[in-house]
């Protein structure tokens, strides 16, 4: 029998080397094992999903890879964090995240939202395609901290814009930090529309985000 | 769609290395659908060939190009490839339905496809329509990433070709040959120069192992077929990204003097029939001025690997 260090080791590799179907297994002898189902997912599914953010960032891995191991995350949290108690762990914050109307490219957003839940955040995934309204509707009843806006195409890009405008509309904007990302949006776009922030990609939010919440 | 543009632009984001020609501001968003002449509808000017055929025509009258662009080619062969099953949206940037091939053994599974029939007929018909009233065509295709985006959708069809190269394999082959099989349908109805780009080519996204495999088993054998087609006749112009990929494995892009400077489609024109394979210049950026062209000369391919 494997001992609960050897077992979190484990679930980091598996998630690091992108076996989906393996860390089902580890993750359910884990489980069996009666060990803390928090610490398993923290120390090591998040645990693996940041190294393969450090080989991201090293160029030792891409796109495709990272997807991988955000699958072999998730399905180690489908084990897992049904058996974690409501309310145990504190998140580091709530981030309304989709694509704007008009789009619906969701890689560059699915990457970003996993990367934020390794990082200790809680998400709220809008999808793809969504109307300006939503976001700024989600945020508001979630109470949420954070607003995340990814765009891949530059005819929807407006559509970010129009979020903040919403929110400004509706008296609210101070409540809340808007992130903008995507293929063709740039510092610039972001100052020009008045979002807080701008993410060069994914593992970048991250960095982002705790900076704007003060949580670095 | 440019290899700028297709799903896989939605890249975690790291800077782009963007090689000679290609702008860093050309991104996804250059939709069929944009500045369309008043009255036709970004569905109809992907779907009909009057449609089709008004816009490009539109556009070109515009903007003073010398080639009307027909950018369906590529989608229009996947949702061939999936019997009607795979419905591209009207901006020809992403599949807004289910996917048609939701596993790598789906795509290995596609019936033949019917490349005279839906969307692929109409922008051969296009062609035709442009042709016999003097335009001159770019006809675009895309490659594997893209196709298998629009069949499986942008996360699956990443993670397939990373991670099942053998039932992927079978599809590329698949793939290979009836993009031929469109491309010589393309020239037959007057088309004088073909467009080819595709993100499976852009290392910055796939990194450099997959990018190379699928550049060696897809793109240059895909070119060779293109360029042994488009000879004498017509030229077929591929993106940075496929210059940079091609030359990864061996090819090299040599300049071709051009008689005088020229917008980079009007270069592409006067290269049909001069040089099977050419680049130089981002697709979606044909007034580009040039002096030059280059002239992409693809590696000498021996047995072709098997897919494993």
């Amino acid at each position: 029998m494997r001992t609960k260090e050897e077992l979190i080791a484990e679930l980091g590799r598996c998630v690091l080397e992108m076996e989906d179907e393996e860390v089902v297994d580890v993750a359910r002898e884990y489980a069996a094992a009666g060990h803390d189902p928090a610490e398993g997912v923290l120390r090591g599914l998040v645990s693996g999903m940041n190294g393969a953010a450090r080989l991201y960032e090293e160029e030792e891995y891409f796109v495709p890879e990272l997807l991988m191991c955000s699958s072999a995350m998730y399905n180690g949290l489908e084990v897992l964090k049904p058996l974690i108690p409501k309310g145990a762990g504190a998140s580091k914050g709530k981030v309304v995240i989709g694509v704007v109307e008009g789009d619906t490219h969701d890689i560059g957003k699915n990457l970003v939202k996993v990367m934020l839940e390794a990082g200790g955040y809680e998400t709220v995934d809008l999808g793809r395609d969504v109307p300006p309204a939503r976001f700024v509707d989600a945020a508001v009843g979630e109470g949420a901290q954070v607003i995340a806006l990814s765009t891949l195409m530059t005819t929807s890009m407006p559509n970010m814009r129009r979020v903040i405008e919403l929110l400004e509309e509706r008296g609210v904007r101070d409540r809340f930090k808007v992130i903008v990302g995507g293929g063709p949006v740039s510092q610039a776009y972001a100052d020009t529309i008045g979002a807080d922030a701008y993410s060069t990609d994914a593992v970048d939010a991250v960095r982002v985000v705790d900076l704007l919440l003060g949580a670095a | 769609m440019t290899a700028c543009g297709a799903e896989a632009r939605a890249r975690a984001g790291r800077p782009a290395a963007c090689p000679p020609g290609c702008p860093p501001g050309a991104h996804a968003g250059a939709a069929a659908g944009a500045a369309l002449p008043e009255g036709l509808s970004p569905d109809g000017a992907t779907t009909s060939p009057r449609g089709m055929a008004a816009a490009a025509r539109a556009l070109r009258g515009r903007s003073g190009r010398a080639l009307c662009a027909l950018p369906v080619g590529g989608p229009a062969v996947a949702e061939a490839l999936a019997g009607g099953g795979a419905r591209i949206g009207a901006d020809l940037s992403a599949r807004p339905g289910p996917p048609a091939c939701p596993s790598p053994a789906g795509l290995a599974a596609l019936p033949a496809a019917d490349l005279s029939r839906g969307r692929a007929g109409a922008a051969l018909g296009a062609c035709r329509d442009l042709r016999a009233s003097g335009e001159h065509v770019r006809f675009e295709l895309d490659g594997a990433l893209s196709a298998a985006d629009w069949l499986m959708g942008g996360e699956a069809a990443l993670k397939a070709l990373a991670a099942a190269p053998r039932q992927t394999g079978e599809f590329l082959d698949r793939l290979r040959a009836d993009l031929r099989r469109y491309a010589g349908m393309a020239l037959d109805a007057g088309a004088e120069v073909l467009g080819y780009a595709d993100p499976a080519c852009r290392a910055d996204l796939l990194g450099p192992r997959l990018t190379r495999r699928l550049t060696e088993a897809f793109t240059v054998p895909l070119l060779a077929d293109l360029a042994a087609l488009a000879r004498g006749r017509a030229s077929v112009a591929v993106c940075p990204w496929t210059v940079r990929a091609v030359e990864g494995c061996g090819g090299a892009l040599v300049p071709v003097r051009l008689p005088r400077p020229m917008a980079f489609d009007e270069a592409c024109l006067w290269a049909a029939g001069r040089a099977p394979v050419v680049g130089g210049a981002c697709l979606s950026e044909p007034g580009a001025a040039v002096s030059s062209i280059g002239e992409l000369l693809l590696p000498a391919r021996g047995e072709e690997a098997p897919h494993a």
